[in-house]
């Protein structure tokens, strides 16, 4: 009974010895007890404020949008790069589509290639990284740079209002009764799980992540799919760059600033590693609820945003700590003495 | 500590023995070296040379046994502790910086007082200088060190060794991926310095060389001592012999069987047919010819190109020039991914860094290969249960342990790990399999599975075989055709029936 619950579960329970079933991996387990444990602190500390519909509803939109960006990133990643020029590429995203929207283009049609916007974007990231051989900073710093440029350049480096009211409100639309921010990464969510685990593109973005060398002697198109990977990317930061826009009504050049870091940092502490080849997408929806949870309920608390930040990145840095330790990689230096 | 003139040996090992889980590496090895003599070790791949260098150069430790120094006990436990007695390695690989001046390069590590990234000190030109000179290097100290040839970084590592204190230089295949002319200048330098003192401890597999050069020679067979001698007490036939394993009573010296083959029609084009490959300092002009369902051989010691070339037919390294062809039809050179998608998939030796990914499981790690059969997938996706299904196969027919489709690779032991890196290649149902060093690093019993996996796959798929290996042992009575690369030279075939383990040694030896 226990165990066909758990399968039916999906990821399985922790199970007989001898692996039956698959297990929760030891890190997702980590990050649900700390996002546990967050919850029941901060209900407790602000019972009025923190345990209420409202703000449920309102971290599942800011969430939502999170998670959009870190699995477009956990794709740049694990392909081994990764893709600092997604908050620009939201940026972008949001004045090509309110300029389309404003001249007339159908709300459709402008999202539509508000998403071909940013799938062009790391269509030119991936192309620099994959066939020139330009490093993923490198690359992606200059497209931070440019697409943020060509951004405000568009929206005159101001605001753009007067969107549609059709657009605007699906960002801030109930569907089915889950804000619709969480409703889109969810669809995005399996989608994308969807061709990590069950495409042959999923599996060779995790091999040359792994092992350039061993892909490439394998015969892996290594070009290709390091390109779609980058695309990918570029493609998801669209999207989340079109749900910012629809949430706060406005379409702006800056926007979308802070979620090239806020990305990396969430789907590293979600277990995907820098240099590629591992990580889930399980743990990285727990890495986006984790840092959510956190900044909500320091929010609430009236903590200083400055002081937030500094807490966000003591975050992110002992969430690595404690993966190297789980796998015994925090005193290689001291262990290695002797050898070589 | 330094190291006085001094009588007799300055440096003794006394039954130095190491054991590694399974296997003795060591059995009770004496050495002695002298002042101003030039010591070669000798013996085939797995013999215990690099063991032996270890020990002494501290990297690893001894379990029985005594190292004396000018008569000294002394316990050498780290590669500094080396460094303190005068121990100085020069280690088989050119390891630079590639953007630093080859004179920064060679005091890396070991510079006096500040040091700056900058142009060398006077001070530090004039040292480095003075040991380029001892051996006769003729390039600035101020060339950047990616602007220097293999054989003037070689020169460059021995300068190195020679502004360490000491007096002991431990060359680890100084020649091994020289050409003739270069090796020869690099052994008339190593004879000017044991003129000036220095003991020079070196390992080779270049027979002529020792003869001339080597004042002594100490040879090793299977961690056991069996032989020390003076220059001109043996000849070159006696070295073979005593370098060559005892292997009368295993199977390694049968001849292989050629009533098993499988008849091959007249005027099909061979499976894979390779003309005048050249790559640049591995191997020059090399042709061969293997039919469809034979196994062909590539013998071979370290440096003498026999890997480079099966890497180079299956495009995972450039070539310079000449022709693959495959059933027939020119495939290019230069790209794994063109040569795979004509049938052409390559096993490298380099296992952990280019045969698998270590962080996926082994479902994953077979799936990897683009000709996936069509059992495995379903409106061109991958289903779970019908890959373990067929990843199931291979687990149960080459006996992989643990017998569990999801384990990371990286966790397996290495001969369960080369069975899946072929059984990846497998799948790819190839026209023909280029495998580098198949059963390096893999236990006993593993290594059997995998010649007989080998021998199936060649007689049953009809597909072209090529094995390069400096374990030569393994290709007799494996291979149909022999072929033995020497300094880059492919030369010397053997059929099946005719190659026996003391011919192919004594023919790949330089």
């Amino acid at each position: 009974m226990l165990l066909s619950g758990a399968e039916a579960a999906g990821t399985g329970a922790v199970s007989a010895p001898g692996g039956l079933g698959r297990q929760w991996p030891a890190a997702e387990i980590q990050i649900l007890s700390a996002i546990i444990v967050l919850c029941i602190v901060f209900s407790f500390m602000f019972p009025d404020s923190f345990a209420t519909t409202g703000t449920l509803l309102n971290m599942a939109r800011v969430a939502g949008i999170l998670l959009v960006v870190a699995i477009g990133q956990s794709f740049a990643l694990i392909v081994g790069g990764f893709d600092i020029s997604v908050g620009s590429t939201m940026g972008l995203v949001s004045v090509v589509c309110a300029t389309l929207m404003l001249s007339d283009f159908g709300v459709g049609t402008a999202i539509a290639l508000g998403i071909l916007t940013g799938a062009a974007v790391g269509l030119v990231n991936g192309i620099g990284i994959a066939f020139f051989r330009v490093t993923p900073f490198v690359m992606t710093l200059g497209m931070l740079t440019a697409a943020r440029g060509l951004a405000d350049w568009i929206a005159n480096g101001g605001t753009m209002t007067g969107l549609p009211r059709a657009f605007a409100m699906f960002g801030r639309n109930m569907w089915w009764g889950v804000p619709s921010a969480a409703c889109i990464a969810l669809i995005v969510g399996v989608i994308a799980w969807l061709v990590l685990q069950r495409t042959r593109a999923g599996l060779y973005i995790y091999a040359i992540g792994g092992s350039l060398e061993t892909a490439r002697v394998a015969g892996v198109p290594i070009v290709r799919y390091q390109m779609l990977a980058y695309t990918i990317c570029g493609a998801l930061a669209g999207i989340a760059g079109l749900m910012l826009t629809s949430r706060v009504g406005v379409a702006q050049g800056s926007l979308g600033q802070g979620y090239e870091l806020l990305s990396v940092a969430t789907a590293v502490i979600g277990g995907v590693l820098i240099g590629g080849g591992v990580g889930r997408l399980s743990g990285v929806v727990l890495g986006v609820i984790l840092i959510t949870v956190l900044t909500t309920g320091l929010d609430i608390a009236g903590v200083n945003p400055f002081v937030q930040q500094m807490v966000t990145g003591c975050v992110l840095v002992g969430a690595v700590l404690v993966a190297n330790a789980r796998s015994g990689k925090v005193f290689r230096l001291f262990r290695n003495r002797g050898e070589p | 500590m330094t190291v006085q003139r001094h009588h007799g040996p300055i440096l003794q090992l006394e039954g130095i023995s190491k054991r590694f889980p399974g296997v003795a590496a060591l059995e009770n090895v004496h050495l002695e070296l002298e002042q101003e003599q030039i010591h070669a070790l000798l013996g085939e791949n797995g013999a215990g040379k690099s063991t032996l260098i270890k020990i002494l150069t501290g990297v690893q430790k001894q379990d029985e046994g005594h190292i004396r120094l000018a008569g000294h006990p002394v316990t050498i436990s780290t590669p500094k502790d080396a460094q303190r007695f005068g121990i100085s390695l020069v280690p088989q690989e050119t390891l630079v910086v590639p953007e630093l001046s080859i004179g920064r390069n060679i005091l890396l590590g070991i510079e006096s007082g500040m040091a700056s990234r900058g142009a060398l000190s006077s001070a530090e030109q004039v040292q480095v200088e003075a040991a380029l000179d001892k051996i006769g290097a003729d390039f600035d100290v101020e060339t950047p060190a990616k602007e220097l040839s293999v054989p003037q970084l070689r020169l460059a590592q021995i300068a190195r060794a020679l502004l360490q204190p000491g007096s002991i230089m431990v060359l680890d295949e100084p020649t091994a991926v020289l050409s003739e002319p270069d090796a020869e200048h690099l052994l008339e330098r190593l004879d000017a310095l044991r003129s000036e003192g220095q003991a020079i401890l070196y390992v080779t597999h270049r027979l002529s060389e020792v003869m001339r050069l080597a004042d002594r020679m100490t040879i090793l067979r299977d961690g056991r001592l069996v032989g020390v001698y003076s220059r001109g007490e043996i000849d070159r036939d006696e070295m073979v012999r005593l370098i060559a394993r005892d292997v009368g009573t295993r199977t390694g010296d049968q001849p292989t069987k050629t009533r098993d083959l499988p008849p091959v029609a007249r005027d099909a084009p061979p499976r894979l047919e390779v003309t005048g490959l050249t790559a640049e300092r591995h191997f020059a002009d090399a042709s061969l010819s293997v039919p469809q369902g034979r196994i062909a051989g590539i013998a071979g010691v370290q440096g003498s190109g026999h890997g480079a070339f099966v890497r180079a037919i299956g495009g995972v390294d450039p070539v310079v020039s000449g022709k693959v062809c495959v059933n027939g039809r020119s495939i290019g050179t230069g790209s794994p991914e063109h040569a795979a998608r004509h049938g052409v998939l390559t096993v490298p030796a380099d296992r952990r860094g280019a045969a698998i990914v270590p962080d996926l499981s082994i479902r994953a790690n077979l799936a990897i290969s683009g000709r996936i059969r069509a059992a495995a997938r379903r409106w061109g996706l991958r289903w779970h249960d019908k890959e373990r299904a067929v990843m199931e196969g291979y687990i149960a027919d080459l006996s992989i342990r643990p017998p569990s489709t999801e384990t990371k690779i990286a966790k397996l032991s290495g001969g369960n790990q080369q069975k899946l890196a072929l059984a990846r290649v497998l799948e790819g149902s190839a026209d023909v399999l280029l495998i580098e060093e198949p059963t390096q690093g893999v236990d006993v019993s593993a290594k059997a599975e995998i010649h007989a996996l080998l021998r199936r796959v060649a007689r049953e798929t009809g597909c072209a075989v090529v094995i390069a290996s400096s374990e030569f042992e393994e290709l007799v009575g494996l291979a149909d055709d022999v072929y033995v690369m020497r300094s880059g030279r492919l030369g010397d075939h053997m059929t099946g029936d005719t190659t026996t383990y003391h011919k192919i040694l004594e023919k790949a030896l330089p």
